[in-house]
């Protein structure tokens, strides 16, 4: 059984950029438009790996990795920050909410999957 | 008879004999009553018949009048005792203007004893006084000679007798005296003129006296008259002497002063609502019973125009008679002038309130500039962060897919299709670039760029950048080397930010150089942390090293089209190093290459 992803990307575009890389790489992607849902995805599915975009509709990025972070189900499951915010202090907000990595738009297509899988778990996949 | 007269009567007789010449004589005889007889005796000699001289005569008594001329001797040797003691110089001529009488004041005035003078004539009196024989003031008893009059400084007739003051230059050892004179005629018992007398005094050291008191009391009456506050006498409550000024102050003669009581030159009532009469002599009394009085009063002037005066008021005991001594000052000009100042005051103050009002006018403008340059900024950085944002994503889309392209994931690529998405993914890549660096220099300026202090391992992030841009000089056929000093290791400073300043750095000098290679040396110094970057490029002109700081400035070499940048790359690095307390500067010989430096400073734990 291929390794799931979950991804909460809102643009499309990029949705399907990440989802094309990592299927070439061997993953099941599972996307998500916005927090809510992949809130209730995650809970369902226990993907080896959440993606979350920062900027989201109604419940921003931080919110949705709390909320994440405050189901004990989806304790273990590593959250990846993936963002275009590049201020002052986005990466320490996002390890704050609860991620474990941070990635900055644009992705690298020749590094990025390389990039995520270092937050794998050893045994996730 | 007298016996010593014996001889004296022979002789007398004899001669009468032998001449047979008349004989005459006063004898004075011892008759039985024991009283002296003055006989005067007048005989004729006649040769007798026997050849003897005999005398008819006749003895007649003259004792009476013997006794007389005796008396009259008496008198004038009294006079002459009198005379001579008048502590005057005094002295007396007879009607032949012979000197008769010379005192012993008359020896001391002129140094003349009355041996050698008295019983001379010829104006002999006047050698001594004047050093010639002349007429002198007793002669003017006779005579009215004006010429003579005018050559003493006073002269004055009084009945028959003359007065007269003069100065005499030889007399006091030719010091000089001022003598006083008076002068009169003597008569005898029948009435007939028979001399005169003069009396002289030296009055020269009286006359000193007055001098100097006249002198002294000029001067006083000068300094009176001549003040330039008005000082006026009352005895009671009128005056009685005032000085020039108080006839300009109160506008009037001294007939309208003097006589008048100080409140007939003052309103009827003064400022305080007092009678000015009560007040004035209540004044007047505590001058004289407290002692000087100091006030302000207010006066007029004859027409009525009112003044303000300062005055003070002193008690004089002058000769037994107690006066009261005003001085009045006009200071009408010195109340208007206070008046003005008070009036300066109260503007100035005006104008300080205005002025303060103005300045916290000002300052609540300013307060509301600065607020809204703060929301303004905040709606810039606000913006920043949307635009970098927004950008981003579009980018993400074509750097991604490009790449994923590039990569052939999504099927194969001929050489043609190849080449042109590598232009692509270039284009997009620089595009990044700038939009990040124009982000960066944006927080810069805006001071929201937060650096850290932290110590990390310098030397791993030297080689994680050199190997980062080593592809790239590589592709350009160029060698990078690196020299660390052994001491390089841990440094405490915002590793992020020193790393993108050397990857600044090194992607300049690989841009601008074509031949040779980059050297980056890193030594660390006593409190210093010194990192260098060496090219072997083209160089830049000495007048272009500090262009080369500011943004969107690269230098024109003419080959500017050949190096892409964002012309922001040195800008943000000086930024930076400022933020982490340390500098960057540069060096260069044109054609030489160029050297630049960061220097970081040792931050104390």
């Amino acid at each position: 059984m291929k390794p799931k992803i979950l991804l909460i990307e809102d643009n499309d575009q990029n949705r399907y950029m990440a989802t094309f890389l990592l299927e070439k790489h061997g993953y099941e992607i599972m996307p998500a438009v916005d927090g809510p849902t992949g809130i209730e995805m995650a809970a369902r599915v226990l993907p080896c790996l959440i993606l979350l975009d920062i900027q989201l509709p109604m419940m921003d990025g931080y919110a949705v990795a709390r909320e994440l972070r405050r189901n004990p189900v989806l304790d273990g499951i590593p959250i990846v920050a993936v963002t275009s915010f590049a201020m002052m202090g986005d990466r320490e907000k996002a390890l704050a909410a609860g991620c474990d990595g941070y990635l900055e738009k644009p992705i690298n297509p020749e590094t990025f999957v390389a990039d995520i899988e270092q937050y794998l778990r050893p045994s996730g996949k | 008879m007298d016996p010593a007269l014996l001889p004296a009567l022979q002789a007398a007789q004899e001669t009468s004999r032998e001449g047979l010449t008349d004989f005459a004589m006063e004898i004075q005889v011892q008759a039985p009553n024991r009283q002296g007889r003055w006989l005067q005796v007048c005989a004729r000699p006649r040769r007798a018949e026997d050849g003897q001289v005999v005398w008819d005569g006749v003895a007649t008594d003259i004792t009476v009048r013997k006794q007389a001329e005796q008396a009259s001797l008496e008198a004038e040797r009294r006079l002459a005792d009198i005379i001579e003691f008048l502590p005057d110089a005094t002295f007396v001529i007879d009607q032949d203007k012979r000197v008769v009488a010379w005192n012993r004041g008359c020896e001391l005035m002129t140094g003349v004893k009355k041996e050698s003078i008295l019983g001379q004539s010829d104006y002999a009196y006047a050698e001594p006084f004047f050093g010639e024989r002349r007429r002198i003031l007793i002669d003017l008893l006779d005579l009215p000679a004006a010429e003579l009059e005018a050559g003493y400084k006073y002269i004055l007739r009084k009945g028959d007798m003359i007065y007269a003051e003069s100065f005499i230059p030889r007399l006091n050892q030719g010091c000089g005296a001022h003598l006083w004179g008076a002068a009169a005629p003597l008569y005898d018992r029948s009435g007939q003129r028979c001399g005169a007398i003069e009396v002289i005094r030296d009055v020269t050291d009286q006359m000193r006296v007055e001098q100097a008191l006249r002198e002294s009391e000029l001067k006083h009456r000068m300094l009176f008259e001549t003040a330039g506050d008005a000082i006026l006498l009352m005895r009671g409550d009128q005056f009685i002497d005032c000085n020039a000024r108080s006839l300009s102050l109160f506008g009037c003669g001294r007939e309208r002063i003097v006589g008048a009581p100080p409140y007939a030159f003052s309103p009827p009532r003064q400022r305080d609502g007092r009678d000015s009469t009560e007040k004035a002599r209540e004044k007047i009394q505590l001058a004289l019973t407290e002692g000087p009085q100091f006030f302000e009063w207010e006066h007029c002037r004859l027409d009525r125009t009112p003044f303000m005066a300062e005055v003070s008021l002193n008690r004089l005991d002058l000769e037994g008679e107690t006066v009261v001594q005003a001085i009045v000052r006009d200071i009408t000009q010195r109340k208007h002038s206070e008046e003005l100042i008070r009036q300066l005051n109260r503007d100035l103050q005006g104008h300080a309130a205005e002025l303060e009002r103005r300045v916290e006018e000002r300052t609540a403008e300013l307060a509301e500039a600065r607020n809204r340059a703060e929301a303004a900024d905040r709606l810039k950085s606000a913006f920043l962060a949307t635009m970098s944002h927004e950008l981003r994503t579009p980018l993400n889309s074509i750097i991604g897919f490009t790449g994923i392209l590039l990569q052939g994931l999504a099927g194969p690529l001929n050489p043609e299709q190849n080449k042109q998405l590598d232009m692509v993914r270039g284009s997009a890549r620089h595009l990044l670039a700038l939009i990040n660096d124009v982000l960066d220099i944006s927080k810069i300026e805006a001071g929201q760029l937060e650096v850290r202090r932290e110590p990390f391992d310098l030397r791993a992030s030297i080689d994680k950048v050199v190997a980062v841009v080593k592809p790239l000089a590589e592709k350009k056929g160029l060698t990078v080397h690196a020299a660390l000093g052994p001491e390089i290791h841990i440094w405490k400073s915002d590793q992020r930010r020193v790393e993108q300043i050397l990857i600044n750095l090194l992607n300049n000098a690989i841009k601008f150089t074509e031949r040779g290679g980059i050297r980056l040396e890193a030594r660390q110094e006593s409190d210093a942390l010194r990192i260098s970057v060496s090219d072997t490029g083209i160089g830049i002109l000495k007048e272009d090293l500090e262009k080369l700081f500011q943004p969107f400035r690269q230098i024109d070499t003419g080959l500017a089209r050949h190096h892409e940048g964002t012309g922001l790359g040195l800008a943000i690095c000086r930024r930076l190093a400022d933020l982490l307390g340390g500098q960057v500067n540069a060096e260069s010989e044109s054609g030489k290459g160029s050297t630049f430096t960061l220097v970081l400073p040792r931050y104390q734990e």
